[in-house]
């Protein structure tokens, strides 16, 4: 199932449009993670979502959380136990009689929650709709509509709904009578992709970079520049906002002066923001997530960790927070994790998530280093091999910061298959760490000869051949549009 | 020589979107579209894995770096050494 991957917007070879204000370079972040990380994210429990969709969206308050679960419109789940969690109820749109938009985004403000449906092939009317969520395990419908054009992520804040609108600028609701009181929308702003309400206006970012400030009326009272269009804004409080860019990362920008603070690297896709109770900012980073002190200029990475279902990627959609807990939005369901700074802990990490031997029918051998990146000792309870396969070792102790090697041996096999190793360890938030076992050509490895390809460039009318570019260095950079 | 390639299994945009993008992102190097899908065979953990996929072919033909996170620097490392 690839398609939901459609869904996700990478812009990965778009370059960065350079800032031409002529004012002074902002900081730029070591983007180094912590040599040694602590276990600041702790994970508790994982709850299905409502449907095979992923998560793209989840928003929490004391006692519920609000996930988006594609065409099943969005799940609720009762967090009043973080370690068991449970989907209690799935509500569907009400605007047209059986059909309902894709629910993508969701945003609420304690006592009201707005939740906006995408236009997808399978479900193709658009809307937003607007609960209450007095009662935060019985969301009651307030008012629902389905609109013409694309609408995109959400805003609340006081009696004002703000939406991103595309092409068609910004939505903006009053919200006083409980129902969605159009008050109109911009004029052109490019194609908006972000918006995010502040105490008197409107941050809006759209696809060409550009950051406008508007007023409560909407009108343009100032612009910027930012280092890369952004997918998700925070307002941060004292005229300062953060940007998340996808894969140009993090930023800062001072709202006043309209100025970029800072811009970090996350290393991955920073797509969403949301912020603890204690200030910091949570970064949805697609292959991980993220916490970073925001109170100066530059972003502080504090802690990354990365939630793994076993055999699978981490994929991150979105990310929420009450309180000390962060809940994250993931393929087929949402994971609670505790964060306390200063935490420390054991963490794993593995040298390969996958390993390769060829399918020759001769005995093999890998080698597998693991790495205690954590801040107390790391003890492997379990080395689980399938059968054919043996260690070198089956317990491992690391002090922190501290590495071993496994070799592993391989009996031999004449048929391709794939299996698992699995590591049990007292790392508390991946205590079973798999790895891939690939035996035989089933996919590509580095040290594989690349797949070869003849297509025609779309943008320059030629056919493009990999096997004409021997003794050349190419790149290959695939990507999705969506 | 760098190469954008999109998805062929991502049902829903014309040759027209895709030159368009191609214009507002500014690509200067030749985008296409995978049509034999050679990212699936890139797909190592047989998941399904995301875009960004970034792939660097050595002078020989052979793979020398995949990775699904983008990292400028690690590309820049790895390329800075192939031409060394």
């Amino acid at each position: 199932m690839r398609s939901p991957a459609a869904f996700l917007l990478v812009l990965l070879a778009c370059t960065p449009t350079p800032d031409e204000s002529g004012d002074p370079p902002a900081e730029t972040g070591d983007t180094a993670p912590p040599g040694l990380e602590g276990d600041a994210l702790v994970f508790l429990d994982r709850s299905d979502t409502a449907s095979f969709w992923e998560s793209t969206d989840v928003a929490a308050v004391e006692g519920a959380l609000y996930s988006c679960t594609g065409v099943a419109s969005f799940g609720v789940h009762d967090i009043s136990d973080p370690e068991d969690l449970q989907l209690t109820d799935t509500l569907y749109f009400p605007w047209q009689e059986g059909q309902h938009g894709r629910c993508t985004h969701i945003d609420l403000d304690g006592v009201r929650l707005v939740v906006v449906a995408e236009q997808d092939e399978i479900q193709p009317v658009p809307g937003v709709a607007l609960l209450d969520i007095s009662v935060p395990l019985q969301p009651s419908l307030l008012d629902a509509a389905s609109r013409e054009e694309l609408v995109g992520l959400p805003s609340i804040r006081g009696d004002s709904l703000y939406v991103a609108a595309g092409t068609g600028g910004v939505l903006h609701f009053d919200l006083s009578g409980s129902q969605l009181d159009e008050q109109g929308s911009t004029g052109d702003l490019g194609n908006v992709l972000a918006v995010e309400a502040l105490a008197d206006g409107v941050a809006v970012a759209s696809s060409d970079a550009v950051l406008s400030i508007l007023d409560g009326e909407l009108e343009t009272v100032g612009s910027m520049s930012l280092p890369a269009a952004a997918m998700d804004l925070m307002d941060l409080g004292d005229d300062r906002l953060a940007v998340a860019m996808g894969s140009a990362g993090l930023a800062l920008v001072d709202l006043a002066s309209r100025s970029l603070l800072g811009q970090v690297a996350t290393q991955g896709t920073a797509l969403r923001l949301d912020r603890l109770d204690s200030g910091e900012l949570l970064v949805t980073n697609w292959s991980d997530l993220r916490i970073y002190d925001v109170d100066g200029d530059l972003p502080d990475l504090i802690a990354v960790d990365a939630v793994f279902e076993a055999g699978d990627q981490p994929r991150h959609f979105g990310a929420a927070t009450t309180g000390e807990l962060v809940f994250s939005g993931e393929w087929t369901g949402v994971y609670a994790l505790r964060y306390s700074d200063g935490v420390v802990g054991p963490e794993l990490t593995p040298s390969d998530l996958a390993l390769k031997v060829p399918a020759d029918g001769a005995a093999q051998q890998v080698e597998l280093e693991l790495l205690n990146e954590g801040q107390l000792d790391l003890v492997v309870e379990s080395l689980d091999l399938p059968s054919g396969w043996s260690s070198s070792s089956d317990s491992v102790n690391l002090a922190a910061g501290e590495a071993t090697t496994l070799e592993l041996s391989f009996e031999g096999a004449t048929t391709i298959s794939r299996d698992w190793l699995e590591i049990q360890s007292n790392d508390a938030d991946e205590p079973t760490a798999s790895i891939a076992l690939q035996i035989g050509a089933e996919g590509v490895f580095v040290g594989d000869e690349a797949p070869g390809f003849s297509y025609s460039g779309l943008n320059t009318g030629e056919t493009h051949t990999l096997s004409d570019q021997r003794g050349k260095v190419v790149l290959l950079s695939y990507f999705s549009l969506f | 020589m760098v190469y954008g390639l999109l998805g062929s299994s991502i049902e829903g945009y014309t040759d027209e979107d895709v030159l368009l993008w191609a214009e507002q992102a500014g690509a200067t190097f030749p985008v296409m579209v995978d049509d034999d899908d050679t990212y699936g065979d890139y797909d190592k953990y047989g998941a399904t894995a995301p875009y960004p996929l970034d792939v660097i072919v050595d002078q020989s033909g052979m793979v020398a770096y995949i990775a699904t996170h983008y990292d400028a620097d690690a590309m820049a490392a790895v390329i800075d050494e192939l031409l060394d």
